[in-house]
Order: C-alpha cells, then structure tokens, then sequence
C-alpha cells in the first residue's frame, strides 16, 4: 500500500514543481524599434534644476533635451540648436544663429524667446551648481525670431563649454513639471517611469533633424554589477551603458556576439590632499607621496588595468591635454629621500574613502605603497552621504581621499581655496581666470600651464581616468567612445537588424 | 462570549502596539546621520541653499510637530511627500507594493504546497530512506541563502538556458506573459529556500503526532497510517504551522529587500533602500511603518486563527 502513496506525493511534488515553471515563456526576442540599455544610478527626479545628480543629464541631455551647442564623443564643439555663433572681440556678446527648422517636441518652434526664457530658467535654478556656472550672465535678449544675444559680465571660455552641458539645455516653455514631465527638443520624448526599475524614451514622430531610429529607449536601473552582467548575458539589455566590475570583462569576449567600446571618461579618480594640515603644506611630502605611488600597478590591481594614468587633472578628451603620468614616475627611493630632506619622520595620515567600487581597494593599494616609504597610512571607508559628505567634503576631517571627479574641466576645483582640498595657490588662481578670460588659442596654452603647475606643485596625485566601458550585443552601432559629456547619448545609435 | 472579548483584547494590544512602534520609528529616522537637503543639492551646494531647502520642506520644524503631522496624515490616508520628487508616497508605494506583493503571495501557498507532502514523507518514513533524503535537502536548503539560489538560478535559467529573463519587472497589465515569466526566478528562489524550512516544521509536527494516543487509537481501530496522519495530524500540526507560516511571511516580507536586489524587482525593498541612500526620509519612515504595521497585523490575525483552531485558547490557556 505504501507504495502507490509515495507515488501519488511524487506526483503531488511534481505538479507544484510544473506548476511553478509553466508560467515559463522565452522572453520576447527585443525588437529591432526597441534599444534597452542597462545604467546603474537611477534618478530620484528628473528635474535638472533643483538637483546635481549626474544621473539626470545622463538620461535626458542631447536624448531629450537639446542644447546650443553639443560636445562630441571626441570632445569638440560641434553646432545643435544654433546652427553658429559670434563672439565680440572684448568676449562679452556671446550671438547664438539658431537653426530655423528647429521645434519642440511639442510641435512649438524653438526660437529666441523660448531659449531667452530658458537660459533665464537656469540662471534662477535652485541647483547651487547651475547658479555658480551661470553667473557670468548678465543679460540675455532676443535680437530677432533667431537670433539669441548673451552679455557676460567677463569673458568666460568655461561658460562656453558649460553652454554644451545642463546649464545650456533648452526647456519647452510649456513645461510645467520638470520633475516628472521633462519636454524638450530632442529626437526622443519622455514617456514613462516605473519607479526602481525604468525609465522608457519614445521617439519624437516629429523630430526636426535626423530622427531617431528606434520606436522607444528603455533605459534599464541596475544596481548590482552581477546583475547587470546576467542582464546583458541573457540577452535582457542590448547595452551595458556602464561596466562597474571590469574584471567581468573577458565574459564578453566573443565578438561574434558582443562588441566592447573602450574609452575614457571625465572622471580624474584624485588622491586628494587636505591642504589645511601643515603637514600636508609641505611641496616634499606631496611630492614623495607620488613618486611612491606605482599608478600603473595601481590601475592594474583595482581596475583590471582598464583606464589610463594622466598626471593631472586634465582627462585625454579636453584639447589642453597633455601626458604629464611620466612627471612622477614610480620611485620609492626617491620619496625617501624627499621625506629625509623634509625632516619627516615617522609620519601618519588618515585616508578616509568614500564606499564606491574604485575607492576602497585603491585605499588599500596606496597604503601599502605608502608603508615601504615608512608612510602609516591608516585607511577608513566610509558611507557617501552620511558619513564621507558631511566629515571629510564639508568637515575637512581628513589628510587624504580618494574620489572620481566627474565632471567636465573640474580642473577649475583647485583654484577655490573653499573647496575640500584647501589648495590655496595664488598663481595657479591667476592663470586660470587668465585662461577664463583668454582668447580661445591662449585659453589652451594657459590651460597647459595650469595643469603643469598642479602637476610640478603636486597639489594632489592624479591616480587614472575613470574608463568608459560600455558592452554592445553585435548589430548595434553609433555608440561614442568616449563619454565626454554627462549624456548617455543614444541620438546616434542604431541596430543592424 | 469569552471569545469576542479575548479578540477586543488582542485589538488593543494591536493597536497600542501600532503606536509605539511609530514613535519608535519615527525617532530612529529622525537619528541617521546625513542630511537630506545636503544629499539632494550635492557637491556643489551652498549652506545658505542647503538651509532654505530645508526650510522649504520644514526640517527646520519642531520634533512633536513633524511626528503630529505625520501621524494624523497617515490616519487620513496622506502619507505625506517625498522630498526629492515631491509626489505622494502612496502613489509611488502603490506600485511597489503590488510587486512585493506578488512576490509574498505566490511564495508562501506554493512553499507550503512543496513542504507539506515533503514534511509528510520525511515523517512517515523517517527511519527509511526518502525521509532521509528529504531531510538531508531540506538541511542543505536552510543552509543557502536565498541570493545564493537567485544568482545560480539567474546563470542557470536565464544566462546559460536563456528559458527566462535574468531580471527586471513587467506589470501584469503591460504583458500577463511577460509578468509570469519575470516572477517565476524569483519566486522559485524563495520557495527552494522557504520550503525546506517548512519542511522541517511538517516533518516535526507529524512526528509529533505519530506518538499521540488519538493516533494510535485510530491505529488499533485500523486505520493506515496514511489516513490516520493525514486525518488526524494535519489539523494538530496545523497550529505549530501557523505560528511559523506568520513569522515567514513576516521575514519574507522584509527579507524580500535581497530577492529584489537579485533580480532588480521595484519592491518595498529597493524602494526603502533608494530612499535610504537619497536620505529621503518620509519615503524611509512610511516604508518602514508599513512593513512594521503588516508584520503586527500578521501577528494579530495569527492569534485570530488560533482561536479559531483551538478554541480552547480563547478560554485562556490550553484546557
């Protein structure tokens, strides 16, 4: 009697196991009219003008919103809403020709009011940040239907530049709820969010330019690095827009199904340097901090050699770039001597880290180095916002940090004394409001200079350029190689099949 | 009616409860460190723009007050506003809670369904060989954790078989398939886990009832051990199985927070933990007092299903 029973259990067992797995359906294979691509922060607002998040402009600059002007993958100026512009000889009348084709995807024409009334958005935004970039304004008119002219208060190159990122993007004068109803120009349109999950584009029917070539853009939150890695290994995401465990890397070999685009990004990762302790004022100390840091070993261990040693904080993609990684080569012997010179001995620092996937290891990395110079280095890793933001950014409760500066020509950080570093250097000041305020070919000698002096002063040590890895299934094409702008710019990307 | 005032009684203590669990908790947001205006503004923020921030979102108001508001609003229904996006916590709860929901819902029935006749067979033939086989798996499931599952599952089903999606969520009125198949990884995983668990307690409470004198009486009156077990057993096991069904679904509830992070589900989970991040803290606040108001609601209708299993407890204490 037994027997049947147990068999009768089996069964039991076996239609609850079915039953569990008959839902099963392959997922549908993903339109060619539909990208998906995998990102890894997702935006708490999508209102660009109360918050600094960089997840918002990834997601909405060029995509859905357009700009004057628009930096390219290879980090040139190139025309968008403005077909050109001149500028005064003093540098202060700044006249944007705006293309006429040029509307909304609301069907409303994008002519001088509307970016009158934009720029003026910005200027009054809450963003701290916005304000800062543009307070050099002083006026913005309508010369005629399409013509914009912008007075500065000073000549300003920064400005400029800024116009090709948020400061300069141009808002829908209808637009009511940037929050949750962004409305701009661009060849895609917002359609929808599903919180924690989601953020769906769809295509402006009625794009002025070149239109988009898929029907939506699904824009996919993935946290987990493994998770993202599943997604784009199961066929779930036609791109990995950001590859945060490099050492995932050689999944993805087989180029008959996927291409890998390597470049870089603006992201200097700074070993920074609180110049407030004295001990940290002294030029020896930091200068024997880098020559006993190995950046390429570095480079190699925490981020599986991917990204680029630069010696400044000046990325490959902005055109005052120059290769100073070779002003402090790798010398232990050297530091020590610099350290004897100084009169240091026995000396302790604090490197208190942010949690992010680059920081800690490299903490450890740089420790370590540091300890066969006869540095002690003690190491700290603390929560960004409630510990890091408030202790060692606004605190100033540290001698040294590590964090990726993301954002494009940040180089300006080091000449404001009130920034976290302290670094309160006169002459590097001077040059840079020099190169603000220069004509377009001195700006880029000046910017060479300012970038040498960081690197002769040792004002901080430049440990890589943040790499922009990004995975393509085979058949999608157009993808940048370089992120030089916040956007995630899928304007020019389009699928074979 | 003995039974109608043990159950008043029990609804006072639950609503006291409720209570004090939201000045608790209330408290505790108000103490974690980091400061919502200076997460949101970032980097680059001024103190001056940080204090009007907070200013507008009346941080700068007394403790007693913000909690009163709180905790009046919620009566009404208005779980207030997010800081960040400034939209309703309970329109953005709402979806987030189907989800979870989903996740609960088609867990707990079809982990009981799986530990019932395993914890069945494990007790009948516990000194042969399927009860120890079944009691070898159920130890080595207790022994994984439920992200574990998720993430060979994940490589398994989705990565190397491509049956299902690796993650993410399609509402159910997007796609019913496309739902299914997102559901089914994640809800595998936690039924692998919670069934071995159950499993354990089916087993134990039947072999409870194998030495109980009914059982040997159906026994000798010639019942088989089939249907005196089954008969006899399942109602007795039930209360043991209840007490430990209500705590799972408890812990599944909150636990859920890691399944959701495996397979990128918009649950209460990633919601409490985005929120947590963005220093968001009426989002963290009313997420928290939810789960904690369905975790003392479980355990107020447990007690309820006692006494309506045994009504011996109505009349206080096992007679």
């Amino acid at each position: 009697m037994r027997v049947p029973h147990l068999k009768g259990i089996v069964a039991a067992v076996a239609v609850v196991a079915l039953l569990t797995g008959c839902a099963a359906q392959s997922p549908s294979p993903a339109s060619a009219k539909t990208l998906t691509v995998g990102l890894t922060l997702e935006p708490a607002t999508l209102d660009l003008t109360t918050s600094d998040a960089a997840s918002i402009p990834q997601l909405l600059l060029y995509n859905v919103y357009e700009t004057l002007l628009k930096m390219d993958s290879t980090g040139a100026i190139r025309p968008l809403l403005a077909t050109s512009y001149d500028v005064s000889s003093d540098g202060l009348t700044y006249t944007f020709h705006l293309d006429p084709r040029a509307k909304f995807a609301s069907g409303a024409p994008v002519d001088a009011a509307a970016v009158v009334s934009s720029i003026n958005r910005m200027r009054d935004a809450a963003s701290a940040t916005l304000q800062s970039q543009m307070s050099v304004v002083q006026d913005v008119q309508a010369q005629s239907d399409h013509t914009v002219q912008v007075l500065l208060s000073r000549p300003s190159n920064f400005w400029l530049y800024s116009m090709t990122s948020t400061p300069g993007i141009i808002v829908d004068p209808a637009e009511t709820d940037m929050a949750t109803a962004p409305m701009g120009s661009g060849p895609y349109m917002y359609d929808s969010w599903v919180k924690g999950d989601r953020i769906t584009l769809k295509k402006n029917p009625a794009y002025w330019g070149t239109p988009g070539r898929f029907d939506q853009v699904v824009f996919r939150y993935i946290p987990d690095p493994n998770s993202m890695v599943s997604a784009m290994l199961s066929g779930d995401l036609d791109i990995m827009g950001e590859m945060i465990s490099p050492d995932s890397l050689p999944r993805f070999a087989d180029t008959s199904k996927y291409t890998v685009i390597k470049g870089t990004t603006n992201g200097e990762v700074v070993l920074g340097f609180n110049h407030a302790r004295p001990v940290m004022q002294n030029l020896l100390v930091r200068q024997a901090i880098n020559y006993a840091i190995d950046r390429q070993a570095l480079l190699d261990t925490v981020w599986a050699g991917q990204g680029q040693v630069i010696g400044s904080m000046v990325v490959p993609t902005d055109p005052y770039y120059q290769d100073l990684s070779g002003n402090y080569p790798y010398d232990p012997q050297k530091a020590k001597q610099l350290l004897a010179e100084a009169g240091v001995s026995n000396l302790t620092l604090s490197l208190r880290v942010p949690i992010t996937p680059y920081a800690p290891p490299a903490a450890t990395f740089i420790a370590s180095q540091l300890a066969d110079v006869g540095i002690t280095v003690t190491v700290e890793e603390l929560d960004f916002s409630s510990r890091w933001l408030p202790e060692v950014f606004l605190g100033g409760d540290y001698d040294m940090t590590i964090v990726d500066h993301v954002e494009a020509r940040d180089i300006v950080n080091f000449a404001n004394p009130d920034y976290y570093w302290h670094y309160d250097n006169p002459q590097f000041q001077a040059l840079i409001t020099q190169a603000d305020e220069a004509s377009a070919a001195d700006f880029i000698t000046d910017m060479e200079k300012a970038a040498q002096m960081l690197s002769q002063d040792a004002a901080a040590d430049w440990l890589f350029v943040f790499p922009n890895l990004v995975v393509a299934r085979a058949g999608i094409s157009g993808i940048g190689a370089n992120a030089t702008s916040l956007s995630f710019d899928v304007t020019t990307i389009a699928a074979r099949d | 009616m003995p039974l109608l005032r043990a159950a008043a009684r029990r609804l006072a203590i639950f609503i006291g409860t409720v209570v004090v669990a939201s000045i608790v908790i209330f408290l505790i947001v108000q103490a974690l460190p980091g400061d919502v205006a200076q997460t949101t503004l970032g980097m680059g923020a001024t103190a001056d723009a940080v204090a009007a921030l907070r200013e507008r979102w009346g941080l700068d108001q007394p403790l007693a007050v913000r909690y009163g508001q709180w905790l009046v609003g919620m009566l009404h229904g208005d779980f207030g506003s997010s800081y960040i996006t400034g939209a309703s916590v309970v329109s953005q709860m709402a979806p987030r809670l189907a989800v979870t929901g989903w996740l609960v819902g088609f867990s707990v029935p079809l982990s009981l369904l799986v530990a019932w006749p395993l914890g069945l067979v494990a007790a009948m033939f516990r000194r042969r060989w399927p009860g120890a086989v079944v009691n070898a798996l159920s130890h080595i499931g207790l022994a994984i954790p439920v992200f574990f599952v998720g993430t060979v599952a994940t490589i398994i089903f989705a990565v190397n078989l491509g049956w299902f999606p690796a993650n993410g969520y399609v509402t159910l009125g997007t796609s019913v398939s496309r739902w299914a198949s997102h559901l089914v990884l994640p809800v595998a995983s936690i039924v692998v886990v919670q069934a071995c668990f159950l499993a354990r307690y089916v087993r134990a409470g039947f072999i409870d009832v194998l030495t109980e004198d009914y059982y040997r009486t159906a026994r000798a009156v010639g019942w088989t051990r089939w249907r005196g077990l089954v008969r006899h057993g399942t109602r007795n096991m039930a209360t043991s199985l209840v007490t430990v069904v209500g705590v799972q679904i408890a812990s599944l509830l909150v636990g859920a927070i890691l399944v959701e992070q495996v397979f990128v589900l918009p649950g209460l989970g990633t919601m409490l933990i985005q929120a947590v991040q963005a220093r968001d803290l009426v989002v963290v606040q009313d997420v928290v007092m939810l789960l904690v108001f369905a975790v003392l609601l479980l355990n107020f209708v447990i007690d309820m299903v006692y006494m309506a299993i045994d009504p011996r407890l109505a009349r206080g204490g096992r007679g």
